[in-house]
């Protein structure tokens, strides 16, 4: 049974996404939060020890957080841009090639 | 210690027995012929090795160095690991194709001429184009044709090089070549067809998913990297690599996000990583060329891995590979999706995974040398890599959506073979000192495991994992939908037809015209006259001899009714037909 993509994620023709309901939800996101945040204090390593020196070949390299923003910034940019302004022009129907 | 056999003889050779064996006996062979091959190339010493003399050239096929080693190394190991994959495949066809493949790629990359580079290098395409045939069906027919054309014409681009290259220089021998002669662009153009270049690369995409489920491990390994080979050999430090690179990094990561075939994503995912590879050898410097020999072993075995998680999803679900068709088998296929796992971990340069160790060292090798840009490009590919495959890939296939599919876990010796990929990738994540050890330029040092390098890529991975799954909650990521995503192969697979019909019926009024005037007109009058020639000029004969005899034009004419009726009759006397024949061939000859 071919699961058709919709806005929301439960759809009554198709099960619905894995982790994305309720607790399980919750649990990534919270997961993944818990990460971001240790590696965001990790930064602070840098501050606070004089042993622990960053090497850095661009200047924003030594910007905290730097590679955070980066990383959340580009897949967000990455993902609207292919959804909104590629897909509708690149989009055809499944079977364009075959006739 | 090296063999007094070149590779490819035990790869080439061995593999014409195969299609004599069957059942297990023949799978004992196959993985002994592999391993065989595997020792023999890693005991190649440096050096230069099986000169045979050709024509005026002298065939290099063993020029063993820092550079070629390294690949080939790689090469004979992911032929063991996909061989052992393939075991089940009935198909003797593609058992031969995939040894044949391993051999010519192993070919060029040890080829020290142009020549014997050239040869290996075309048999590289046919052997692709087995795979793809071995599929056996319409869409892998029509995929493989596509492949072969597009593979032709970078062939003779390359063939046109070389031939230049050798005339202009009188000898063969392959090494650097400059850029700025007609034929270093059209040997540079060849290799770029290969390498999947941008507006080059459609025929990656088209045809990779269409192969079989093993062929594809042979597909993915051989021909982009011994591009990536040749490119590091020809043309190290050529500055429009670095733009080219970062290019290919970047723009397959959007088609790879919107595509619903995950052997597609796949193949998007495959050019982005070749990207990297391309970028170092634009930089060209030692760090950049060891990162590129790095990142291609690395690459190769994660890229694998993930392609035999995808076919083995393939195979155990009757040929579902769209997203829109699977979800829910991590608990159906456990072990491989630990494996793709592992896979996706390495392709996203996770710490403590392959991609982590050989990925960074082209970034570091680009931003040490000012191209900032690149380095910025690499960077972006590199966060977008969780939402294009990273996490994408696993995701989709083993969790997404439950459909309750009823499947089986894979079979052992795929598993077996996913296993060792899946070794390889975490081995050389945690011990780096192991393949840095076999790079071809030892003064270049890195260190992957320092403090600052492993906070930023967590942090890089850590939120951009975080924004595809915000995104995904939101229903924003866009996937999971049938549909067709045109590339740039739009142009030929639907523009080329549309020429052809536009010419079609502007040339058919000419066409025409000109099949009357031809056909219809003068060659009827060639036929008249060919069949008429004869008598008329018997006839002129008489007539001449009558008017000089001064016979009445009566007669004459009499005369010549009767010859029409005995040339139609073919009733003549065989002296008359002689001379008419003779004199028309005479006269034939004479005009």
């Amino acid at each position: 049974m071919p699961a058709k993509r919709n806005k929301k994620t439960e759809t009554p023709t198709a099960p619905p996404l894995m982790l994305a309901d309720g607790a399980k939800r919750n649990l990534v996101i919270k997961a993944l939060l818990t990460l971001c945040i240790v590696s965001l204090l990790m930064d602070i390593g840098f501050i606070v020890s004089p042993v622990i020196t960053k090497h850095e070949h661009v200047k924003w390299e030594s910007w905290p957080g730097f590679y955070a923003v980066f990383g959340f910034l580009s897949c967000i940019t990455v993902v609207l841009t292919a959804r909104f302004l590629v897909r509708p022009v690149v989009e055809r129907k499944e079977d364009f090639y075959d006739d | 210690m090296t063999s007094p056999l070149p590779p490819f003889v035990i790869y080439l050779g061995g593999a014409l027995l195969i299609p004599l064996l069957r059942g297990r006996v023949r799978s004992a062979y196959m993985m002994t012929l592999a391993l065989l091959g595997m020792v023999n190339v890693l005991g190649i010493e440096e050096g230069v090795h099986w000169v045979v003399p050709f024509l005026d050239f002298e065939l290099t096929l063993g020029r063993a160095d820092g550079l070629s080693l390294i690949f080939t190394n790689v090469f004979s190991v992911i032929t063991v690991i996909a061989v052992l994959y393939n075991l089940h495949a009935r198909s003797a066809l593609e058992h031969v194709a995939g040894f044949f493949y391993a051999g010519s790629a192993i070919g060029v990359v040890l080829a020290g001429d142009l020549v014997s580079f050239f040869i290996f290098w075309e048999m590289l395409t046919m052997c692709a184009v087995a795979l793809v045939l071995a599929r056996d069906s319409e869409d892998s027919r029509k995929a493989a044709f596509r492949y072969l054309l597009f593979h032709m014409m970078g062939g003779l681009i390359l063939l046109a090089g070389i031939a230049l290259y050798i005339k202009e220089w009188g000898t063969a021998d392959f090494a650097a070549i400059q850029t700025d002669s007609l034929y270093g662009k059209l040997i540079f153009l060849g290799f770029g067809i290969n390498c999947a270049w941008p507006l080059l690369h459609t025929w990656l995409p088209d045809a990779y998913p269409k192969a079989t489920v093993g062929g594809v491990i042979f597909m993915a390994t051989f021909t982009t990297k011994s591009a990536v080979y040749a490119l590091a050999r020809a043309f190290p430090g050529e500055e429009m690599l670095i733009w080219i690179g970062a290019v290919m990094a970047v723009f397959p990561v959007i088609f790879a996000i919107l595509e619903n075939d995950l052997r597609k994503v796949l193949s998007y995912s495959l050019i982005n990583q070749v990207g990297y590879m391309v970028v170092g050898i634009g930089v060209g410097t030692h760090l950049a060329l060891n990162g590129t020999q790095a990142h291609a072993y690395s690459h190769i075995l994660y890229k694998a891995l993930l392609f035999m998680a995808m076919g083995a999803v393939i195979q155990q679900t009757g040929g579902r590979i769209k997203a829109t068709e699977l979800g829910g088998l991590f608990r159906k296929m456990p072990w491989t999706c630990a494996f793709c796992i592992v896979g996706a971990l390495s392709v996203s340069a996770a710490p403590g995974f392959s991609g982590f160790v050989s990925k960074s060292m082209i970034m570091s090798a680009a931003a040490e040398e000012g191209h900032l840009i690149a380095w910025v490009a690499l960077l972006f590919a590199g966060a977008c890599v969780l939402a294009k495959a990273g996490l994408k890939i696993p995701y989709f296939a083993f969790f997404g959506r439950d459909l309750n599919l009823d499947v089986k876990e894979a079979p052992q010796n795929m598993l077996w073979a996913m296993g060792i990929a899946a070794a390889f990738c975490i081995g050389i994540g945690c011990f780096p000192g192991l393949l840095y050890a076999h790079l071809g330029y030892q003064d270049a040092e890195y260190h992957p495991y320092t403090w600052a390098h492993v906070v930023g890529q967590v942090q890089l991975l850590g939120f951009s994992a975080l924004g595809f799954f915000l995104l995904l909650f939101a229903g924003l990521y866009p996937s999971e939908k049938r549909a067709t995503i045109l590339d740039v192969d739009f142009f030929y697979r639907v523009g080329l037809p549309r020429l052809r019909e536009w010419l079609a019926v502007r040339l058919n009024a000419i066409n025409e015209k000109t099949y009357q005037k031809v056909v219809t007109e003068w060659m009827g009058r060639v036929g008249r006259w060919t069949s008429k020639g004869p008598a008329n000029l018997v006839f002129w004969f008489i007539q001449l001899s009558d008017r000089c005899m001064g016979n009445s034009p009566l007669a004459t004419q009499l005369k010549k009714e009767r010859i029409e009726r005995m040339f139609a009759t073919a009733s003549l006397p065989v002296s008359l037909t002689a001379a008419a024949s003779i004199g028309l061939l005479a006269f034939l000859i004479l005009s």
